[in-house]
């Protein structure tokens, strides 16, 4: 395990979607780039439609990319015929938000969590079973779980199951994507202790996708904001959470309901609602909203500027900071 | 807040689901109230009654399959348990506003904006039809809305998912109803336009006078919204105070590990979280205790026999044998 080289690195990602009549089309991704290391977990925050799902798919290459580089493990993924990703894809799994859609209701639990084994052809059956209980034992169920079906189990349960099923390659790197928001309070912060834990346990990395700003200050190391299909602003999740720096953030942040009665909102509530991304804004997306837009803000698309000089880890796309 | 004199009174509500040997209760013994200008919130995870609960007091839930099986629910003097569909009919929309957590679903997708406020006016004023255009464009302006003429012309699938929420709040508010039921109002919006929802339903609560009964699960949304909540937990009422109370000293073990196991933004990560151990029991296995005695650490041998009846404390009710202590 080196630090020194990175585990991902995205560089200019777009993504397009044409829209109906073939012209224009949907900015999904908007020229979006950063690395991650090894063991980093890294929490993509934004609200609906500002492209974090999207983010995490294209990254796996379940949608390929408009434009831009993925490189993962030294490998140029944009770039790989599909069956080298098919074989990639042992290193990169992903959890999704939906435990009821995302397991195939005909198949036995022993059977799901095999799958990935059996189609990567790892194993002996007998091997496989064993992998299985061992699988079940790591994320906390029973070992009788492997003979029932999905249909036997609550929530939070078919979470662990599809947890279960992304380890079984022994990945390097997990996109979850809003893993813990069809679950309960109480049954997410099983969850959550479970994710940290296998971290801990497996030196994993996770690019955890969620709107969730509390849950994601729960396991994220490095905290991306997105907008429009950009990264406004990136960083140190401390940082991110003491001191958010663009001005979208900052409301983000304050529109969080606090636990404590009448400490009330830090801010005003933000105005309007996200633009049509077919038509986004010009310069800064985020420029009708904000309450601290300049004249130029309308013309001029900020860049991401390093604020934290030197240290290459907090970059904020703001006009006030540049 | 003026809660001696409640507008809409709950008192010892059962209800059940199902048919001959399968029918289960589900909700049990549930009491609470509204004061006029007050937010009660109904708090509790998936499948503990909450819906069922307020649904069923306003005469809302479909029946069959569920089933009151006892208990009264009266807004000012009307029972609303023993009215007659038609009468009840009367009463939504004009005495009770109601808006769901699904915007989409809850707007009629065939019809103008326009047509279905009109529609909702006409059931219960006997304005003119030009007293009706400025009552609709003064309510829209008032929620929010800008070009109200040009809304008024569209569907609800032309509208974003805020604009839509915003007309469904004027479309409950439009007759001055005193109760306004709010089904997770905000659960579908992203968190900037919860807060713009919220900010606006204050303001019309305090403008308008009426009571708020507030279903959600949502623990930061009850701190920041209600002025009391009702904490449930297996068809049962555990916990009611006043929210400040309940945050600062929840006396429910249920409550504590609630409010424990929620992620906060000053939560310390390498702590790990609070977790609530096992399963909420499925109506029919609720046993004779506690239902949460199960799950729960201060649970001792009388919780496993004898279910706690909800005894009033110095800030609210809790129904615990063994509650936590006031720190």
């Amino acid at each position: 395990m080196s630090d020194a080289l990175p585990l991902l690195e995205v560089d200019s990602l777009v993504k397009t979607f044409p829209n109906r009549n073939g012209r224009g089309g949907i900015h999904a991704l908007n020229r979006v780039s950063f690395t991650q290391r090894r063991g980093e977990t890294i929490g993509i925050v934004g609200e609906s439609g500002c492209g974090k799902s999207t983010l995490g798919r294209t990254i796996l290459q379940l949608i390929r990319p408009t434009s831009g580089d993925v490189r993962f493990l030294g490998k140029q993924l944009t770039l790989l015929p599909d069956e080298a990703l098919r074989q990639m894809r042992r290193h990169m799994q992903m959890i999704f938000q939906d435990p009821f859609a995302s397991l195939d209701p005909r198949m036995n639990v022993a059977s799901l969590i095999a799958e990935p084994l059996v189609i990567h052809r790892l194993g002996t059956a007998a091997e496989q079973a064993t992998e299985v209980a061992r699988l079940l034992e790591t994320v906390g169920l029973p070992a009788e779980a492997a003979k029932r079906y999905p249909h036997e189990f609550s929530g939070g349960q078919r979470q662990r199951i599809c947890i279960a099923r992304a380890l079984a390659l022994h990945p390097e790197l997990i996109v979850a994507d809003e893993p813990v928001s069809a679950l309960d309070v109480s049954i997410q912060s099983q969850i959550l202790n479970l994710l940290n834990v296998l971290k801990r346990e497996r030196g994993l990395t996770y690019l955890f996708i969620s709107h969730n700003l509390a849950v994601v200050k729960y396991v994220a190391d490095t905290v991306a904001v997105m907008y429009l299909g950009r990264i406004v602003e990136m960083g140190p999740a401390e940082q991110i959470y003491e001191d958010p720096k663009h001005p979208y953030t900052q409301s983000l942040i304050a529109a969080i309901p606090a636990l404590q009665p009448g400490s009330g909102p830090s801010a005003p509530p933000l105005q309007g609602e996200t633009p049509d991304p077919e038509h986004p804004p010009t310069g800064c997306a985020f420029h009708p909203r904000c309450p601290h837009a300049m004249a130029r803000c309308a013309t001029e698309a900020p860049k991401a500027v390093d604020i934290a000089p030197g240290s290459g880890r907090h970059a904020v796309a703001c006009h006030l900071h540049d | 807040m003026n809660s001696e004199l409640p507008i809409f009174r709950v008192d010892d509500l059962a209800i059940s689901f199902g048919s001959g040997a399968q029918r289960t209760r589900v909700v049990d013994g549930v009491s609470f109230h509204v004061g006029r200008g007050e937010t009660l919130g109904i708090v509790g995870e998936s499948g503990c009654g909450k819906s069922v609960t307020v649904m069923s007091s306003v005469g809302l839930q479909p029946s069959p399959p569920s089933h009151v099986d006892g208990g009264s629910a009266r807004l000012g003097d009307v029972d609303l348990l023993a009215l007659r569909p038609k009468a009840l009919r009367r009463l939504w929309g004009s005495r009770i506003g109601v808006v769901f957590q699904d915007p989409m679903t809850s707007l009629n997708p065939v019809f103008t904006i326009g047509m279905q406020l009109r529609e909702a006016l006409a059931a219960h004023t006997n304005l003119t039809d030009a007293e009706r255009e400025t009552r609709i464009m003064a309510m829209l302006a008032r929620v929010g809305i800008n070009a109200p003429e040009r809304r008024l012309r569209q569907y609800p699938h032309e509208l974003s998912g805020g604009l839509r929420q915003r007309v469904l709040i004027a479309m409950a508010l439009i007759c001055g109803p005193e109760l306004l039921i709010a089904d997770e109002p905000t659960t579908a919006l992203d968190v900037t336009l919860q807060a713009q929802i919220l900010a606006l339903l204050r303001d019309l609560r305090d403008e308008m006078g009426m009571g708020i009964l507030f279903v959600t699960h949502d623990l930061g949304v009850v701190a920041q919204f209600c002025d009391r909540v009702a904490v449930m937990y297996a068809g049962r009422v555990v916990e009611s105070a006043r929210v400040d109370a309940l945050f600062r000293a929840p006396r429910h073990p249920y409550t504590h590990a609630l409010l424990a196991s929620t992620p906060r933004l000053d939560s310390d990560r390498r702590v790990p979280l609070p977790t609530i151990e096992g399963m909420v029991p499925p109506p029919g296995a609720r046993g004779t205790g506690c239902s949460f005695a199960a799950r729960c650490p201060r649970a001792q041998p009388i919780c496993l026999g004898t279910a706690p009846s909800l005894v009033a404390g110095q800030d609210g009710a809790f129904a615990c044998h063994h509650p936590v202590p006031v720190p």
